[in-house]
């Protein structure tokens, strides 16, 4: 697996307070990754400092093109003038349009409704063609169907996605698992097996998918010997066919 | 727009097509802005004037302590900082109190904190509150009355609903519990429409 990004030693501290904490990560192409964590945990700041936007010390390797989308600030004034529209080639108009409704490209950005954003946002970083993108909370503020279409072109894109939210039914949707506590990793690992991890995750305070804990409690009582993450899957186990 | 219909004394919550209209001009408990690099105190301060034993309790009633005061807005996390601004709000007996995707910044155990925190304000203190949110399931269990933009403009309204309604439902994302256990009724099964994963297990113990 080709390694994209290599997080090492980081530290960052902000007045006195230590943010990140010897923090070592790695993100590998295809790996996609969902990061979450408690209050004031460093999600953002992780981000902010893969960014640039944060000094620190430690080292943070690219082995690959890596974006970060942290906020949804638009300085343009119009969705077209935002996308640099005019002098983009074919090939990106298409992106573009696959995400934004052309009748909409000469709209005012101030005007624009926060789904319409995220998606210019994200267009943005995909017309940079990256390997990795990171994306902070706002990401599941999209509609399902957005969602979807986002997941879809950046599997066949080769984009791997690394999002941060606390939206704990959606780190299914993720390959691997980073949960953070006070600028350290907590836990990190292959999805169920992070979720696996009931009692370490209920003690920081977050929840586990709806699928999983339930599966967790009916494995305990025998009734079933797995995870399921589906209800399809959990239904056939429970009531076999 | 329409004019929203806000229930009085009660968790209120609002699905809309286009949040930021609604929220344009409106005191919004939603993340600062600021790009001051001035302390909790004084950013506490220069917007209610207050430093006094309020201020204190604010900040309890939150589950922030005093230590925070003397760290900068700029440097807190999203969700110290949407603490900061409900704490604000508090001191200033805001009678509404709307808030903008607050689920967003907190986990589990965050969130059953300030739904206690909601409820006691309402019932104790005689708050207002509403949520603007794009996805209400987390408010499932709490909110009392629901405004959901079903087209530009066109409202629907719903008092006291169950976990269960349907008209609800056509508009809000299925909570997984009551996904799964409309899906294991369509299927044939007979188990009641539960809110409680305890309760579910145990009605699956007695189904299997």
């Amino acid at each position: 697996m080709k390694k994209l990004l290599e997080i090492q030693n980081l530290n960052l501290v902000k007045q006195k307070n230590t943010i990140l904490n010897q923090l070592t990560l790695n993100f590998y192409k295809g790996v996609s990754v969902f990061i979450c964590g408690t209050s004031a945990s460093g999600k953002t700041s992780l981000l902010k400092a893969i960014a640039g936007v944060h000094k620190y010390t430690g080292h943070i390797l690219k082995y690959g093109k890596v974006e970060v989308i942290v906020d949804l600030k638009n300085d343009q004034e119009t969705i077209k003038a935002e996308l640099d529209y005019d002098n983009l080639n074919e090939t990106q108009k298409r992106i573009v349009h696959q995400f934004i409704n052309p009748r909409i490209l000469e709209n005012k950005n101030e005007e624009t409704n926060e789904e319409t954003k995220i998606l210019i946002v994200l267009c943005k970083a995909f017309l940079k063609e990256p390997d990795l993108l990171f994306v902070d909370q706002f990401f599941f503020k999209l509609s399902s169907k957005n969602l979807k279409k986002v997941f879809c072109y950046a599997k066949k894109k080769g984009i791997t996605l690394a999002v941060v939210s606390n939206d704990i039914e959606q780190a299914l949707n993720f390959s691997y698992m980073i949960v953070l506590d006070q600028g350290r990793v907590a836990i990190e690992g292959k999805t169920l097996q992070v979720l696996e991890q009931e009692k370490i995750l209920k003690r920081l305070g977050i929840g586990l998918p709806f699928y999983v804990d339930l599966s967790i409690q009916l494995k305990l009582y025998g009734l079933i010997q797995k995870i399921y993450v589906t209800k399809e899957e959990l239904r056939g186990a429970l009531w076999k066919k | 727009m329409e004019k929203i219909e806000i229930k009085k004394e009660a968790i209120n919550a609002l699905q809309l097509k286009d949040p930021q209209v609604f929220l344009k001009g409106m005191n919004v408990i939603t993340l600062p802005e600021t790009t001051e690099n001035i302390s909790v105190k004084n950013y506490i301060f220069k917007k209610t004037s207050c430093f006094d034993q309020r201020l204190l309790d604010s900040l309890k009633l939150v589950n922030l302590n005093e230590a925070i005061l003397n760290r900068k807005i700029l440097v807190l996390s999203s969700s110290e900082k949407i603490k900061i601004e409900l704490a604000i709000h508090l001191i200033q007996n805001t009678a509404v109190l709307y808030l903008y995707e607050f689920d967003r910044y907190f986990m589990e155990k965050d969130l059953l904190f300030f739904k206690k925190l909601f409820k006691k304000l309402v019932t104790k203190y005689h708050k207002t509150i509403c949520f603007i949110n794009c996805h209400l399931s987390f408010l499932l269990d709490f909110a009392q009355y629901y405004c959901l933009e079903k087209k530009k403009n066109q409202f629907i309204e719903i008092e006291n609903p169950t976990f269960y309604e349907k008209e609800l439902l056509n508009y809000v994302e299925l909570p997984k519990i009551v996904e799964f256990i409309n899906y294991i009724n369509e299927e044939g099964k007979k188990i009641n429409q539960y809110v409680d994963l305890k309760e579910l297990l145990k009605a699956i113990f007695r189904e299997v």
